[in-house]
């Protein structure tokens, strides 16, 4: 074995899930090496020294807090789940968005075909057909926006936007 | 006093939780301890503790297993952690953060004062050793710092510490080996002085030969 290797070995025996013959191989290695002896002396070293290290106090009023803080989540945490349960049967997209969005779907395919057209034949783009792609690209951000939009909306409204995740933040 | 899994709903209606209070108060200054080794900022670190309890409070399991339990706290301290950097970095990128950062980078590791060097010789040699093992574990790369101090100072093995980083075990090995060897280097001074055996490199000595 290189000395690397021990030396990662050395690290590794702290775990104290080595195998036998790992650790006869240390000791034989570390015997005749001065290196890698050293090395397991100085790692000795740096966890003496960690022992002593000086330890982040908690202040008291941070911990009292925190507590509390974590209490009143755990509290409220099901009157929040009930606020939600509530909101969930509504969300379905309702129907005058789809009304809306399916004319725009309409439009969208029938423009698509001539510029789909213009492009296989290799034509170069007519005016006409810059507007049909812009309006389709317009389309296609409202298609997938709108859904998002509504929801936003609809937390907005019934006054528990944010609350499951942000009320953790404040 | 009726009994619902972790929790108790007092006669009052209040509702009290012994599993998360013997938990808190298990684990708190450890937590602390943590978030303070890896934020290296007293204001990071006591936001970071509370933000990791509050998580802890919401997503408690009815069923706690004290053998499983410290990990899976120590993954949400880490986890919250590496999202607090990602966030960071990109405030950083747009320059928003530049100040705070310079601000931090001039921060030592104030964490108690320096004790006087006067009571006994080994006492103040272990504290002063103490505060420059801290220094230097502040200084090491942040990687290097989160698998040093899961495995030194919070007592992790290193299989738990890569379930926990969710990082294979042979670079949590890697990290852990390139930690200890940056140590060495910055703490010489306690260490050994060489003497007069020759300091070859065994594996070397005999590839020459």
């Amino acid at each position: 074995m290189r000395c690397k290797d021990i030396e990662r070995l050395i690290i590794d025996s702290s775990d104290k899930d080595l195998s036998s013959e790992e650790l006869s191989a240390i000791e034989k290695h570390v015997a005749h090496c001065a290196l890698c002896a050293r090395f397991r002396d100085d790692l000795k070293k740096i966890r003496m020294g960690v022992k002593a290290m000086p330890q982040p106090v908690l202040p008291p009023d941070l911990a009292q807090k925190t507590r509390l803080r974590c209490h009143a989540e755990m509290n409220r945490e099901p009157a929040a789940a009930r606020k939600i349960d509530q909101v969930t049967p509504s969300e379905t997209i309702p129907k005058y968005v789809w009304v809306a969005l399916l004319p725009l779907i309409f439009l969208t395919m029938i423009l698509i075909v001539p510029v789909f057209k213009e492009i296989r034949l290799d034509q170069t783009l007519t005016f006409a057909s810059v507007v049909a792609l812009t309006i389709i690209i317009q389309n296609a951000v409202m298609l997938l926006f709108a859904p998002i939009l509504i929801r936003r909306y609809r937390w907005k409204k019934q006054g528990t936007r944010g609350l499951p995740m942000n009320a953790n933040a404040t | 006093m009726e009994n619902d899994g972790s929790k108790f709903v007092h006669d009052t209606g209040q509702i009290i939780h012994p599993a998360f209070d013997d938990l808190y108060e298990k684990y708190q200054n450890a937590v602390f301890g943590f978030a303070y080794y890896l934020t290296q900022n007293r204001g990071d670190a006591e936001d970071l503790f509370q933000e990791a309890w509050l998580r802890i409070a919401k997503k408690l399991p009815d069923e706690v297993n004290m053998k499983s339990i410290k990990a899976w706290i120590f993954t949400i301290v880490a986890n919250l952690h590496r999202d607090e950097l990602r966030k960071k970095r990109i405030r950083r990128l747009f320059f928003l953060q530049k100040a705070m950062s310079l601000e931090k980078e001039n921060s030592a590791f104030p964490v108690v004062p320096e004790k006087p060097v006067s009571i006994n010789s080994d006492e103040a040699y272990l504290t002063n050793m103490g505060r420059d093992i801290a220094q230097a574990v502040a200084r090491l790369p942040d990687q290097q710092r989160r698998v040093f101090v899961l495995k030194e100072i919070a007592d992790f093995k290193q299989a738990e510490i890569s379930n926990i980083l969710k990082i294979p075990l042979g670079t949590v090995k890697s990290l852990m080996y390139r930690a200890v060897c940056r140590l060495r280097r910055e703490l010489r001074k306690y260490h050994k002085k060489s003497n007069n055996k020759e300091e070859v490199k065994c594996d070397v000595k005999t590839s020459s030969v």
